[in-house]
């Protein structure tokens, strides 16, 4: 069941496995996005801890080639997928605003209310 | 020593398709492509390199891929070089490569090389008048139109994160001859090499790690930027800060999120100094970094919707 304060972002398979997607644009970047595996989906702002800017460098483009890290393509931090914390690159140390997301009868939801951005 | 700037520079990436569309839609032209890379010139012959990051052939990488791998540096002449050669034989491998290049490490460990520069001469149009100025574009001769790619004319400057930013500048100066133009006291030096007069080449950040900042050709002037942009917005890619002009070298600036490890830029109209310029030492902040800020909008006119 979707509660009132959720809204819905788009089905599972929406997303191709192993791959990333941009949602909530604002002007030209998307506020958030979402990493799938299998059934498995992880939620971050879209707004790197080094800059506070946004990831992609083009529409869905979160991710490495592989697909196993984040990367902020700004200046090449990589972040984990599955814990958001960076583990190479300028903003070492530092994390990505994990989003609250889960998958309701393949629909995912996220808080209607984001977490707050430091910048 | 005349070192007179980069000639290339080469990147490690993960991503080879869409760094030759992304390069491709920057407005380079792609020439000797290989399975492991291809070489992506501007107008007077400097170039971006892609290859793919695990080629045996490369540097060893300083950073998680994709990033910057080597640096060629375009020198003067073949007494520069071998200058070169001997004072960094010193204290660290000098090796010559058959293609002309003498590969050696900076003291943050990134590779770089030198060569006799490669850079062809370049005739570029006047197009801008100015009132009181003798007639750049001539009569009947029009300045608004959309008329496909934006020349790249030449490679501009590399900033580069270093961790011992005092060390990583000494090199450069003390080794290469490199002069500090300005400093941004919280950041870290802008240089210019000895054979040129460009405000900088190589832009040093101290940060954590090492790795690209960001990279950048020149277009011919603001207009060309501004296009240039637009246009590269227009393809889908994310702008990262501009459009603006800098302090710290007039630099108008547009700076992109790109597939290399570091932002692309477009880049015009920077100040030149020779050896009689003094350094400004100032604080980078938003008030310190540019001159004005633009953003991006999608066209508009009035009353648009009612004719
Ligand atoms: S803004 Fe992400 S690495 Fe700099
Ligand atoms: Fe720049």
């Amino acid at each position: 069941m979707r509660s009132s304060d959720e809204r819905p972002l788009c089905r599972l398979e929406d997303i191709p496995d192993g791959r990333a997607r941009g949602f909530l644009p604002v002007n030209r970047d998307d506020r958030v996005f979402v990493v799938r595996r299998g059934d498995r989906i992880r939620a971050y702002v879209n707004s790197c801890p080094h800059n506070w800017r946004p990831l992609d460098y083009a529409q869905d483009q979160f991710l490495s080639a592989d697909g196993r890290e984040i990367v902020c393509y700004a200046h090449g931090a990589h972040f984990s997928i599955d814990s958001g914390a960076c583990i190479a690159g300028v903003c070492i140390g530092a994390s990505l605003i994990p989003v609250p997301a889960r998958v309701d009868n393949g629909m995912i939801l996220i808080p209607l209310e984001l977490p707050h951005t430091p910048e | 020593m005349k070192i007179l700037g980069p000639d290339a520079l080469v990147f490690g990436v993960d991503d080879l398709d869409a760094c030759y569309r992304y390069l491709t839609d920057y407005g380079l032209k792609k020439v000797d492509s290989a399975p492991s890379g291809a070489r992506f010139e501007a107008l007077d012959g400097t170039a971006a390199v892609v290859r793919r990051a695990s080629d045996p052939g490369l540097p060893p990488p300083i950073s998680a891929a994709p990033n910057i791998r080597d640096q060629i540096y375009g020198v003067a002449d073949q007494p520069t070089l071998d200058a070169i050669g001997a004072e960094l034989s010193k204290d660290r491998d000098v090796k010559a490569g058959g293609d002309g290049v003498l590969r050696s490490v900076d003291d943050t460990g990134y590779a770089i090389g030198f060569q006799v520069t490669q850079r062809r001469k370049i005739d570029a149009p006047r197009y801008i008048n100015v009132p009181g100025m003798e007639l750049h574009r001539p009569v009947n001769v029009i300045a608004a139109v959309d008329n496909g790619p934006t020349p790249i004319y030449s490679l501009s400057h590399v900033v580069l994160f270093a961790p011992d930013i005092e060390r990583a500048e000494k090199f450069y100066a003390q080794r290469l001859g490199f002069r500090t133009a300005d400093v941004f006291t919280n950041l870290g030096p802008f240089m210019r090499p000895a054979g040129t007069l460009e405000h900088h080449t190589l832009f040093l950040i101290k940060a954590p790690k090492p790795g690209l900042q960001h990279f950048t050709f020149h277009v011919a002037d603001l207009n060309d930027m501004l296009r240039a942009g637009w246009n590269f917005v227009k393809k889908g890619y994310k702008s990262f800060w501009g459009p603006g002009r800098h302090i710290l070298g007039s630099n108008n600036f547009w700076y992109f999120n790109s597939p290399f490890g570091g932002l692309m830029e477009f880049d015009c109209d920077m100040d030149l100094h020779d050896d009689s310029w003094k350094p400004r030492y100032i604080p980078a902040s938003a008030q310190t970094s540019q001159t004005y800020l633009f953003q991006f909008a999608e066209k508009w006119a009035p009353g648009d919707q009612k004719h």
